[in-house]
């Protein structure tokens, strides 16, 4: 499977051959003559553990933020930016050049094509640092190592005697804090030793024969080892088979690196108390009496911020108030001057509740168009001053240029409802999520968290690291598909996928549910909640029995427990909510256009049509409960709020809130579905959906 | 010699065979293999050890936890 950042990268990596002629030679030169000039450029990757602080480094060079990512398997973009004659690239976090998951096999792809290595080594965590860093050294790559978190290192009463390693490794090594940008003068000065290591002479024998039989590349030491290590990619693009020396050489490389470790680490004195009461921290999030406690407060919080302030108030705020009531009169004011319309005007008061309620109703009726008839459009303004309003645009669909009207700012308008969407539903509930996930990362608690729940989700054939696109499909169904990304197996993400598009209801939607429950009363909202909990783990284990293959277990590395920097925190929740709209906008247009096509041409009555017998007989819900199906195609959090203006009973209300949540997945999610997951599998959760949602909702219906 | 999931919380134990090779390498690269000293630092009801080597933590999921066999050290 391709996703689309290794497409990119693909993309990126492509003038290899180009690289290979212009071949940086680092003891020829000091300063290029002409930085501008491409031919004189170097690529400089950075390559380092999760969690090394490597992105630190990125923002010096290259002066742009790029997100520094605490999670093993948060970051599978890479960024690229300038510093002096370099090209500056970021690379995921990887304890390995190797292609055991897709960060992997992104990040060994732009390693490869490197002409010089930034390692960036955690000093408190040499032993495990020091096994990639060696790893490099025998691609004989030019490289320098940064030897971050060296106030850690004291902290933790312990000291390295940096001399002897670069001794031994044969490359600059430079103490740095990136956090406190300690050491980046020296880094910079000593960019340009960078070079060839100490490799082991025995593996540099066994890989010479190997070398002469590559085809081009832009290091052929580096390709000769990854075919050596058992790289299966590698191997094909020199049309050479595999050969699995792949634990030998691990097995002598870490008794290289152990060898290292125990000549340069000395333990100095007893760790300070910050280190130990980090310690203590990170013991408690794992400890089941204090684990458990720590877990329910972390995602009561996120409820309450997100599912609450944020999907409820700010969300309700901005949709009504700057999209319903700004955005698109505004739009279809601008359209209205040469369609004929017909605009309802309604009065609205807010009532004890703070809910507004229609006071008064006047229609204005323009046969040619606002422009045509001033008088009457003035009038309508003096009827509107200082009130507040909402204004319903009826379009004339009689011409074709009326149909193209309602199709770009109608009821689901590209322009109207995509826009309010956009940029009042989505963008504060991407904001609130992302924010909540940067915190949790950056504290280091989130691979806590997935050791914790890694029993819980076994039982559905995925491991702790599933947590997080769990979690966020809880925010935004959509979101969290993409994040299915991080998991291992095509098979964890499938079933992840298929959990978060059946089961679980979105903030949005959660919202207008908790409102439509509330009027049920508690003994419904407990029948609700089960029959959906039961689904989510039924749906998990029957698609774990029904696939073949088996899941990989959880193997997570823990770092430690920190305060979370703020500044981080802001910068990485923008970066990524940025790359989120843009990902996510296109195919927003894509359904709005989509549904409005449908509404234009009578499809979308059709449909309804369709759908009532099953809607009237089998459900037992009133026939206008078929529109909301409809509209939850679009999204979800669309139909349920449909059943909100129908009067049904409390059972009726159970019936049409479990249909709806294990309905199909909204438009932008299906749109995301097809991106990551192929034609038949988001096509197999779409109409399986279908079935699922109708057959249980005509149980409990039957049932009740 | 006994799997990593009997071992006790709190107590050193020796690395003396991984039964399959994924684990094996990806261990390798956390900085343990076949020899390496670590503890055992948490056991989830049911759910992963946790171990520590020096000072790295690794969440080790109960399915491969059965496939590390360790020697317990007084």
């Amino acid at each position: 499977m391709i996703t689309l950042s290794t497409f990119l990268i693909m993309e990126k990596s492509a003038p290899e051959a180009l690289v290979e002629a212009e071949k940086f030679e680092p003891s020829s030169s000091a300063e290029p003559l002409s930085p501008a000039l491409s031919s004189t450029r170097t690529k400089l990757v950075l390559v380092g553990n999760p969690n090394v602080g490597k992105s630190g480094f990125f923002n010096h060079f290259s002066g742009l933020y790029v997100d520094v990512s605490n999670f093993p398997g948060t970051t599978v973009e890479i960024a690229h930016g300038h510093y002096k004659h370099y090209d500056v690239y970021d690379t995921p976090g990887i304890y390995g050049v190797s292609s055991f998951n897709d960060e992997e096999r992104v990040a060994r792809d732009t390693i490869l094509s490197a002409d010089v290595v930034l390692n960036v080594v955690d000093a408190t965590n040499l032993e495990r640092d020091l096994f990639l860093t060696l790893q490099l050294i025998d691609m004989r790559f030019c490289m320098i190592v940064a030897l971050n978190m060296m106030d850690a290192l004291h902290a933790a009463g312990l000291e390295i005697d940096t001399q002897e390693l670069e001794r031994i490794l044969g490359v600059p090594v430079v103490e740095v804090v990136a956090i406190k940008k300690q050491g980046f003068d020296e880094l910079e000065s000593r960019l340009r030793e960078a070079r060839p290591g100490h490799s082991d002479p025995a593996l540099q024998a066994e890989l010479q024969p190997l070398i002469s039989m590559l085809k081009p590349t832009a290091n052929p030491t580096a390709d000769a080892l990854m075919i050596l290590e058992g790289d299966e990619v590698i191997a094909e693009r020199h049309s050479l088979a595999p050969i699995d020396k792949r634990e030998e050489i691990y097995v002598a490389r870490r008794n290289r690196v152990n060898e290292i470790v125990a000549k340069v680490y000395r333990q100095k004195s007893a760790a300070r108390f910050g280190t130990q009461l980090s310690e203590k921290l990170g013991r408690w999030t794992l400890h089941p009496v204090t684990g458990i406690p720590i877990l329910l407060f972390a995602l009561w919080l996120i409820y309450q911020v997100v599912g609450v302030l944020v999907a409820q108030r700010v969300v309700g705020h901005l949709e009504v108030e700057y999209g319903n009531r700004l955005w698109e009169p505004a739009v279809k004011h601008l359209f209205a001057r040469i369609t004929p319309v017909s605009i309802e005007v309604e009065v609205l008061e807010k009532d004890d509740d703070g809910e507004y309620q229609t006071v008064e109703r006047r229609t204005f009726d323009f046969p040619n168009g606002t422009h045509a008839d001033p008088a009457l459009l003035e009038a309508m303004k003096q009827f509107m001053a200082e009130k507040t309003v909402m204004q319903n645009f009826t379009f004339s669909q009689e011409t074709l240029w009326g149909k193209l009207v309602v199709i770009l700012a109608g009821e689901f308008g590209a322009i109207t409802m995509t826009v309010t969407y956009l940029l009042f539903l989505l963008l504060p509930l991407i904001v609130g999520f992302y924010l909540f996930l940067a915190l949790l990362e950056d504290c280091g608690y989130l691979p806590r968290l997935a050791t914790m729940v890694d029993r819980l989700l076994n039982t559905m054939g995925l491991n702790g690291r599933a947590v997080i696109p769990i979690i966020l499909g809880f925010g935004c169904v959509t979101m969290a598909t993409i994040t299915t990304r991080l998991l291992n197996t095509s098979r964890e993400k499938t079933i992840a996928a298929s959990i978060l598009n059946f089961a679980i209801p979105c903030s949005a939607q959660l919202a207008v549910i908790t409102a439509l429950l509330t009027k049920a009363g508690g003994e419904y909202t407990l029948i609700f909640f089960v029959i959906i909990l039961a689904n989510l783990i039924g749906i998990g284990t029957v698609i774990d029995k029904i696939l073949p293959g088996k899941s990989s277990a959880l193997l997570i590395d823990l770092p430690p427990m920190r305060l979370p920097r703020l500044d981080n925190v802001a910068k990485k929740t923008w970066i990524k909510t940025l790359s989120f709209m843009k990902e996510a906008s296109p195919w927003f247009f894509v359904g709005a256009l989509l549904i409005s096509t449908m509404q234009v041409t009578g499809l979308l009555d059709v449909w309804i049509r369709l759908f009532e017998p099953i809607t009237t007989n089998w459900l037992g819900l009133p026939a206008d409960a078929a529109r909301s199906f409809v509209m939850g195609m679009v999204r979800r959090d669309f139909g349920a709020a449909g059943l909100y203006e129908l009067a049904l009973s409390p059972k009726q209300i159970v019936v049409s809130l479990t249909v709806i949540t294990l309905f199909v997945p909204c438009i932008a999610s299906l749109m995301v579905l097809l991106k990551e997951r192929g034609l038949r599998e988001a096509m197999t959760i779409w109409f399986g959906s279908w079935i699922l949602a109708f057959s249980i909702g005509g149980v409990v219906a039957a049932v009740l | 010699m006994v799997l990593l999931t009997e071992v006790k919380k709190g107590s050193r134990f020796k690395v003396v065979r991984i039964d399959e090779k994924d684990i094996r390498t990806q261990l390798l690269r956390f900085g343990l293999g076949e020899g390496s000293e670590a503890v055992c630092f948490e056991r989830l009801p049911l759910g992963p050890i946790v171990i520590k080597h020096r000072r790295q933590e690794v969440a080790i999921g109960r399915e491969f936890a059965n496939k590390i066999w360790v020697e317990p050290l007084e």
